[in-house]
């Protein structure tokens, strides 16, 4: 297998834009990507696209919008993990040596409000809304409240590491001209939002939005080329993994689960996969990008993807070892909860932003000596990604 | 009477009903013992090669609560919930068999909501459909 190597990113900013289409912000994006690949449209070879919401080959529509070349396309969704499953995607191109540069592209346009059923059949996530109105943030919150008993700790103790994250996250999320919200928040105010579902507060959740981001992948060796002696981003791991069978919790959709024995959640295994495929270990990541659709998942994923010992979590962020300048910086663009979630999108973005960190072109935000940077989503039915850049 | 009021189960096959006592009603591998809720036509069990197939399997109406949260927005479609419901408890209510099902909770309050206490299943109206008739659902009741 070929060593992969980012050769450009590109990102529309997330938020809210009218009547802008989704085709519009994957192809501002792509464009930028390829921008700043220093490359030609015309040196693309393959793409992969990826919407969650319904559409159809809109990768072609992008690309027929920016001049359409003939290459192949591959549309695809994977709820949270669709933007990193296109990113896989490209990789696995180059790395086979099918194509030597790749654009992975991904983009959503989401509706306001709960993520509620994308199938039309009647499927496990239709009737976990039909029977138990059980939204997304339920399930997180039954997690959270499951933690906190096993851990020994009271919920007021809990809420205090929540607010901790949301404030730093919205901190962070300040810095980022491409986040949606700009604005740090008070302890006070995430307190004084409104409880959505217990003890789960609206300004600790990460709100569905609109947005595009693309990356340009290639051989570590066309990537030098065109580098011109500046630095280079590597991939060092690029693993999907989905739920087990006897998984120890319920995924997001599941109306029951069975656990059995150490049967692993999906972000564990697939994070150990990465690590191994990476060769390093979670002491050797400087910077992480995970999944904050609540304040609760980035405590958890942090501790599930072993960068601590369980149990350890709270106490290391409200030392603020997971804040910028901390030992460990979780999200320094802000993630979800200040750029908001445009599922096609998400797992782009957060290489975007690891990619600019390692290059030491994160401006105010810069994680100091940033070499190693881990990509973490998860989302419905289990998908997961997990994407580790080395410079 | 024609027009009686009925109450009507939310799914088929998903609890026994009607019935005093009323059981949630799941599957089980004829080979492997695998259960499974709701029911499904064969086993999800990754090392189960059978071919044995599954039959129906009562739960029971008696569990342990594995963790709890209220919900205080009304959810959005294909809920139909009536919003005199909100905010609900919800739960993963752990059966006699292992198995964990996510439910409705008939109370709101945490102090309540302990996470290993008892808890015993009902059968409570969720809204009322287009010819006026309540639809049932069962919930999880603290004992």
């Amino acid at each position: 297998m070929r060593e992969v190597a980012i050769a450009g990113i590109g990102m529309h900013r997330f938020g809210r834009w009218g009547d802008k289409t989704d085709l519009e912000l994957g192809l501002d994006a792509s464009k930028k990507a390829v921008k700043d690949a220093g490359m030609k449209w015309r040196d693309i070879q393959a793409m992969a696209c990826g919407k969650f919401t319904s559409g159809s080959s809109e990768g072609n529509n992008i690309w027929a919008l920016g001049g359409a070349t003939g290459i192949p396309i591959v549309n695809l969704e994977n709820a949270c993990a669709t933007g990193g499953s296109a990113f896989r995607l490209a990789c696995q191109w180059v790395a086979a040596g099918f194509y030597d540069i790749c654009l992975a592209v991904g983009m959503d346009k989401m509706p306001r409000h709960f993520i509620t059923v994308q199938s039309p059949d009647k499927d496990d996530d239709y009737w976990r809304w039909r029977l138990a109105g059980v939204s997304n943030p339920s399930y997180w919150a039954l997690d959270c409240n499951r933690y906190t008993h096993r851990h020994g700790l009271t919920v007021e103790k809990m809420t205090d590491v929540l607010v901790k994250i949301a404030v730093k996250n919205k901190k962070n999320g300040a810095m980022n001209p491409n986040a949606w919200y700009q604005k740090e928040v008070t302890p006070e105010e995430v307190l004084k939002s409104p409880m959505v579902a217990y003890p789960i507060r609206q300004f600790m959740i990460c709100t569905p939005d609109e947005g595009g981001a693309a990356v340009v992948v290639t051989t570590k060796e066309i990537a030098k080329k065109f580098a011109n002696g500046r630095p280079i981003v590597t991939v060092a791991a690029y693993q999907l993994g989905s739920k087990f069978y006897g998984a120890p919790s319920a995924e997001v959709v599941d109306l029951s689960f069975n656990p059995i024995g150490n049967t692993p959640s999906v972000t564990k295994d697939t994070a150990r996969r990465a690590f191994e495929q990476a060769g390093i270990g979670p002491k050797d990541i400087d910077m992480v990008e995970l999944q904050d659709t609540c304040a609760w998942n980035e405590l958890e994923y942090f501790e599930e993807m072993g960068l601590c010992r369980p149990g350890e979590a709270p106490s290391l962020i409200e030392k603020g070892v997971t804040s910028l300048g901390g030992k460990l910086p979780v999200n320094p663009d802000g993630g979800l909860i200040s750029k908001g979630e445009p599922p096609g999108a998400s797992q782009l973005a957060q290489i975007h932003e690891v990619v600019l960190q390692l290059k030491g072109n994160a401006g105010p935000r810069q994680v100091e000596g940033a070499k190693v940077g881990l990509c973490h989503v998860y989302g419905g039915h289990g998908n997961s990604s997990v994407v580790i850049l080395k410079k | 009477m024609s027009n009686e009021k009925k109450q009507v189960p939310i799914r088929q096959e998903l609890f026994t009903w009607p019935s005093d006592k009323p059981e949630l009603i799941g599957s089980k591998c004829k080979a492997c013992g695998s259960v499974a809720f709701p029911k499904v036509s064969s086993c999800r069990n990754p090392d189960c090669e059978s071919d044995a197939g599954v039959g129906e399997f009562l739960l029971g109406n008696k569990g342990k609560l594995d963790s709890f949260t209220v919900m205080y927005y009304q959810p959005p479609a294909p809920w139909q919930g009536m919003e005199s419901m909100v905010p609900f408890g919800q739960g993963f209510v752990e059966m006699p068999c292992g198995i964990r099902v996510v439910s409705v909770l008939t109370s709101n309050e945490p102090k309540e909501l302990k996470i290993g206490r008892n808890m015993e299943m009902v059968v409570e109206k969720f809204f009322e459909d287009e010819e006026g008739n309540d639809v049932m659902c069962y919930k999880f009741k603290p004992v």
